[in-house]
């Protein structure tokens, strides 16, 4: 795992021991997430609540013309985390950490220990092609003891998800995610979702995987509907 | 080739459209049965389709595109791919979908009796 650096015990003798020791708990702090993990099992949603405007657009939701899915497009950041029979990939670097979707060929890079978001945030996220993904925010991370803790702001307006359901999301969301490990080969990612002009209180989702029997591939989306040939 | 149901399913889409949020949105719940060809198989993400011709009484031929899951998922859970294959005779179980033609496939039966399910999984 590639984590903080200067853990280089060798170098540290003879005074190195006690170094050792704290640069090895500074080590343990920080949790190995690493790996390429499969979906396990619908995530479980809290019951969305809506404001009028939430609603409407709800209301308004159109099935057939909505769903940016089509197109190869995350509708939020809930659809890149919903996505069955598909793996994502956690990558852990000193000052980043790279999350791919196999959903889509989608990679998010999240800084670190930032002072904040920028002013004008950018997309974390983009596609295989480098095309930018705004309705997955711009997101920033950081360690809690056992968690990554990620913070997302700078969202396009979309859906958290359009899978079996869809939560509107304007451009005012903002998002906590956590992610842990539930013993050694299982991963929880639990989600909070605050909008106020959607939302009258925050929407929460968990996400939990397993460690993938299958390698991490590229999906190769093909986007539109397919129509019948002449 | 069963008008009749794709009408009423039409019919009461408003109702359809509000009740029933499961795996796939863009399709009624409801499945009808069709015997056809199939035609112009791609197997790709995110969703593998193929062309479904079905002869009519009258000699009219109709023809659907057909969705199935992404064929990432279709691999990993098992599906049998050598049983849809171009010109594949099969009696295929489907559901309607909102765009004109359009099926989902959950199934279907092989002349050789060989059962096909949409994920893949033995049938029930």
């Amino acid at each position: 795992m590639k984590l903080k650096a200067g853990c280089d015990f060798g170098a540290l003798l003879p005074v190195g021991l006690i170094l050792a020791v704290g640069c090895q708990q500074a080590a343990k702090a920080q949790p190995n997430l690493e790996g390429i993990w499969a979906y396990e099992a619908r995530p479980v949603y809290s019951t969305p609540q809506y404001t009028p405007e939430g609603q409407r657009r709800v209301d308004s939701y159109d099935v057939l013309t909505d769903d940016p899915s089509y197109e190869c497009i995350p509708s939020g950041l809930g659809r890149a985390w919903d996505e069955p029979d598909t793996a994502v990939k956690i990558e852990q670097y000193e000052d980043r950490v790279v999350i791919s979707y196999e959903m889509f060929d989608l990679v998010r890079t999240v800084e670190l220990n930032k002072n904040g978001h920028p002013l004008q945030p950018e997309p974390s996220t983009v596609n295989i092609d480098g095309v930018a993904m705004p309705t997955m925010g711009h997101s920033i991370g950081w360690y809690e003891d056992d968690e990554l803790v990620m913070e997302t702001v700078g969202y396009d307006a979309g859906y958290v998800t359009t899978l079996r359901q869809f939560p509107p999301q304007s451009e005012a969301i903002r998002s906590l995610e956590r992610l842990r490990k539930d013993g050694e080969d299982r991963l929880v990612v639990e989600i909070a979702y605050v909008d106020p002009l959607t939302f009258t209180e925050p929407l929460t989702a968990t996400h939990s995987y397993f460690r993938s029997e299958f390698d991490f591939i590229v999906y190769g989306c093909i986007p539109g509907h397919r129509e019948l040939s002449d | 080739m069963n008008r009749g149901i794709l009408v009423a399913l039409l019919a009461i889409a408003p109702l359809q459209l509000q009740a029933h949020h499961s795996v796939a949105l863009n399709f009624f719940d409801e499945e009808i049965t069709l015997v056809g060809t199939v035609r112009d198989v791609r197997w790709v993400n995110p969703h593998a389709s193929f062309e479904f011709e079905v002869a009519n009484d009258d000699g009219t031929v109709d023809r659907w595109v057909v969705e199935l899951l992404a064929v990432v998922a279709l691999q990993r859970r098992g599906f049998n791919f050598d049983a849809i294959q171009d010109g594949s005779q099969i009696e295929m179980t489907a559901r309607v979908g909102y765009r004109d033609h359009t099926l989902l496939f959950t199934g279907a039966l092989l002349p050789d009796g060989t059962i096909v399910t949409r994920t893949g999984a033995p049938p029930e």
